[in-house]
């Protein structure tokens, strides 16, 4: 990695290699890679890099304007004529190093590791190859190159973090990814049946590795228990205070009203007794129009007590239960009374009525509960009747919630879809209600048509006057066009819950084949989730816990992502696993049968990649699957699957043949011979 | 690539590893880089087929075995029955089904719910870790 950039603040440029480019933010955002897949196209970079190395190196004291040693280098496997052309350019005529030699790596570790003849596989940062060894010269025109390794395994980890977890509070980086994946990851012996597993609880508590990444507590104040007590008595007796006031208010009303209704009931009373002119005056006086008209109001009061009764309920329970209070000065005319009693009449007169009130209230209470438990008592009849049946209805009720609430959320979902048709249709219920001019009725029905309304306009009745309103349905087209979840909506999922729950509490109760595991409740259990499995792990998820929050659970991708090399389509790669290279080459391109005997006696494993744990066995019972039954297979791995092709480099730069001419090293004068892509061929080098 | 050891305070560390300013003896001090227009892998490899094709077509004997180069080392389209295999794209578990409308490949209902419930977006992240997505040129 080389970053070089100018640091406007220093006025300087900076030239930052290797691990440093880490050190500062500023650099690390200009770092760049001299290799393009696994070759090296950048040679600018390439030079800083060598700078780099010689200058740590401390060569090049001695003066004369060289490196004055003979390089090793490393080079990919069949590398391009031109980049090795501009490599050699770069090392004779900048570098003046006398004599060069070009390996491939991966021969220099098996050289290392003492191999003589046998197939090495070498997973590197960018690609994997596969190469046959015979009598320890490489076979590079019989190698295979897989364009997988390590930098896209760790790509690939990276974006399958992302997409688990989409709102993860912290940022993982590259390197985090690529922590994880070498501490975690592991070849699965049998991928497929391995993965079907995991998830279960059993295989997860087991395999599921839980990464917690820092996060910063916000602390929220506690407070104590007397706070907590003493806030909740205030709110209790505020709100006490408030259901009196309320209540008494209410009262006042529901004794106006019925005054008003007594009054009115006395005035249609009247009809009978007056003469029809006398009581069309007085229905004159009394701001009505005709008898129909003083019926309707006597209808619609009467009705509105009711309702304000069967609110009243239950507030004044226990002024209800006390003895039926005594009003001795009501039955004395006026008259006989002095002015205080007169006003404590009007206060006793108050306060009967009052008392009246409450006990008609409390009769129809009585009422709605008895028709209640005979609602009750009716079904169960209904049940014991006939079990079967009732179970149907029942169960058709369930049905009936469930996709109400489906529909619910399938509504909320395409409304955040712009071109969805509940969205146009609530586009269109805007317009409607911001024209002026009411839309004809077959329109609005339309409008009314989007799941989850009840329905267009009430009363219809076409002219001018449109009777929006009259029906209660009539407003929920405001709440149609209203977005977003605000808490009627809410409470609106809770009821539709809670309906659900008592259906399925009678079914559990009575219908022997519905049990626990049916009810909605445990479906959506985090138990039953396999999602909830495979993001959040064996345990209960808590969304409040922060500590939780920046959690990763690693399990199926522990498998997932080493799998890669073995099955490339599964990254969307077009081109064989390196088990289908491995049989491609030993039984095909291999023409020998004792040569293949050879190579199948020592699979050699090296590169940054085969170190996940496993690898080696996957590799023996998968080549073991393909090759001729009874034949001799050894598999083994690098005694260090990075630096033994550096080690192997050394070693063999040490070597007595080190820097002679005519066993693979090109010296400056060859290279002004011959040309810039010149190599002479060695058993650890690319063809020429 | 190591995670950052210390947070620098100025530049302070850069300094010391800033090697912009080191003597450089072992350079040869008359070399002027080339004026080199950086290639990509891509382009380099065209061009190698170019000139590779120019050169049979020319005077050069196209004798012997057919030459690897980089390009035609490269492994094949796997031909294993096994490895059609459809995974689901959310779990990683095996997949029976494809929905229709994004081309997720998902392993169960629960699955399906929460690709339904997908961000816009997410479901073409998905299909690209498979290298399923559409790109448009």
């Amino acid at each position: 990695m080389v970053s070089k950039y100018r640091d406007r603040k220093a006025q300087k440029t900076y030239t930052v290699v290797g691990n440093d480019v880490f050190a500062d933010p500023n650099s690390r955002g200009q770092a760049k890679n001299p290799f393009d897949s696994n070759v090296v196209c950048n040679f600018d970079q390439m030079e800083t890099l060598l700078d780099y190395c010689f200058i740590n190196l401390g060569v090049g004291e001695e003066g004369d304007g060289g490196v004055g040693h003979p390089l090793v280098m490393t080079e990919a496997v069949c590398v391009p004529g031109y980049n090795r052309k501009m490599m050699s350019e770069l090392l004779f005529e900048c570098y003046n190093t006398p004599s060069v030699i070009f390996g491939i790596d991966s021969l220099f570790s098996y050289d290392y590791n003492n191999g003589k003849t046998g197939l090495v596989l070498s997973a590197g940062h960018t690609a994997t190859h596969l190469i046959p060894v015979v009598d320890g010269k490489g076979l590079v025109n019989l190698s295979t190159r897989l364009n997988w390794g390590g930098s896209q395994s760790t790509d690939y980890m990276l974006k399958l973090i992302q997409l688990k977890y989409p709102g993860f509070p912290a940022k993982i980086q590259s390197w985090q990814a690529e922590a994880l994946m070498k501490d975690h990851c592991y070849v699965s012996s049998d991928y497929k049946e391995e993965v079907e597993s995991y998830l279960k609880p059993e295989t997860l508590l087991e395999k599921d590795r839980i990464i917690q990444f820092p996060f910063t507590e916000t602390i929220k104040v506690e407070k104590s228990q007397e706070e907590l007590d003493r806030i909740a008595e205030r709110r209790k007796e505020s709100g006490r205070k408030l259901q009196e006031q309320a209540a008494k208010v209410r009262l006042e009303k529901l004794i106006k009203k019925e005054q008003e209704l007594a009054f009115l009931k006395t005035l249609q009373a009247r009809q009978e007794t007056d003469s029809k002119r006398d009581f069309k005056r007085l229905l004159e006086q009394n701001d009505f129009r005709d008898e129909a008209a003083l019926e309707k109001s006597i209808r619609e009061l009467d009705k509105t007590i009711r309702r304000a009764r069967k609110q009243d309920v239950g507030v004044e329970e226990d002024a209800a239960n006390s003895a039926p209070p005594s009003f001795p000065l009501l039955d004395i005319p006026d008259e006989e009374l002095s002015d205080d009693s007169k006003k404590m009449k009007r206060h006793q007169k108050l306060m009967k009525s009052n008392h009246e009130a409450r006990l008609r209230a409390k009769a129809e209470k009585e009422a709605e509960r008895q028709r209640q438990e005979d609602l009750e008592r009716a079904d169960a009849a209904k049940r014991e009747a006939d079990l079967p049946a009732w179970l149907s209805t029942r169960h058709a009720a369930r049905a009936a919630v469930l996709t109400k609430i489906k529909d619910r959320t399938r509504l909320r979902n395409e409304l955040s879809d712009r071109k969805s048709l509940a969205s146009q249709m609530r586009m269109k219920s805007i317009a409607n209600l911001a024209s002026d001019s009411p839309p004809s009725k077959k329109r609005r029905r339309g409008a009314g048509g989007a799941p989850g309304a009840s329905g267009g306009p009430g009363g219809g009745g076409g002219g001018d006057d449109d009777n929006f309103g009259a029906n209660d349905d009539d407003w929920s087209v405001y709440r149609n066009i209203t977005l977003g979840t605000n808490s009627d909506e809410d409470e609106e999922d809770n009821e539709l819950a809670k309906e659900l729950k008592a259906i399925e509490d009678q079914l559990l109760l009575h219908d022997p084949h519905f049990d626990r595991n049916d009810t909605q409740e445990a479906k959506s259990d985090w138990r039953a989730s396999l999602l909830h499995a495979f993001t959040r792990g064996v345990r209960e998820h808590d969304p409040e816990d922060q500590a939780q929050g920046s959690q990763i659970h690693l399990n199926i991708e522990r498998i997932r992502v080493p799998e890669v090399i073995l099955q490339p389509g599964m990254a969307g790669l077009d081109q064989a696993g390196v088990i289908e290279i491995a049989g491609d080459i030993l039984l095909q391109r291999i023409a020998d049968e004792r040569v293949r005997e050879r190579v199948l006696k020592d699979i050699f494993l090296t590169g940054g990649a085969v170190a996940f744990e496993g690898f080696d066995e996957r590799v023996r019972r998968e080549v073991r699957e393909i090759i001729p039954a009874g034949s001799e297979l050894r598999v083994r791995r690098a005694g260090n699957v990075v630096l033994d092709a550096w080690r192997g480099a050394a070693k063999f730069a040490k070597g007595e043949m080190s820097g002679k001419e005519g066993v693979g090293w090109v010296t400056k004068g060859m290279w002004e011979e011959a040309g810039g892509e010149y190599i002479l061929e060695h058993r650890l080098g690319n063809a020429f | 690539m190591a995670p950052p050891a210390a947070v620098p305070q100025t530049n302070t560390v850069l300094d010391e590893l800033d090697i912009t300013p080191h003597p450089r003896p072992f350079k040869n001090p008359n070399w002027k880089p080339p004026h080199r227009r950086t290639k990509t892998l891509k382009q380099i490899l065209s061009d190698a087929t170019r000139t590779a094709a120019a050169g049979e077509g020319g005077t050069a004997p196209a004798a012997g075995p057919m030459q690897t180069t980089y390009a035609n080392i490269e492994s094949a389209p796997s031909l294993h029955p096994a490895h059609s295999k459809k995974w689901c794209d959310v779990t990683g578990l095996p997949a029976k089904y494809t929905d229709p409308k994004t081309k997720l490949r998902y392993a169960d209902k629960e699955v399906y719910a929460a690709i339904r419930m997908l961000q816009p977006g997410s479901a073409e992240r998905y299909l690209e870790l498979r290298g399923a997505n559409i790109v448009l040129k």
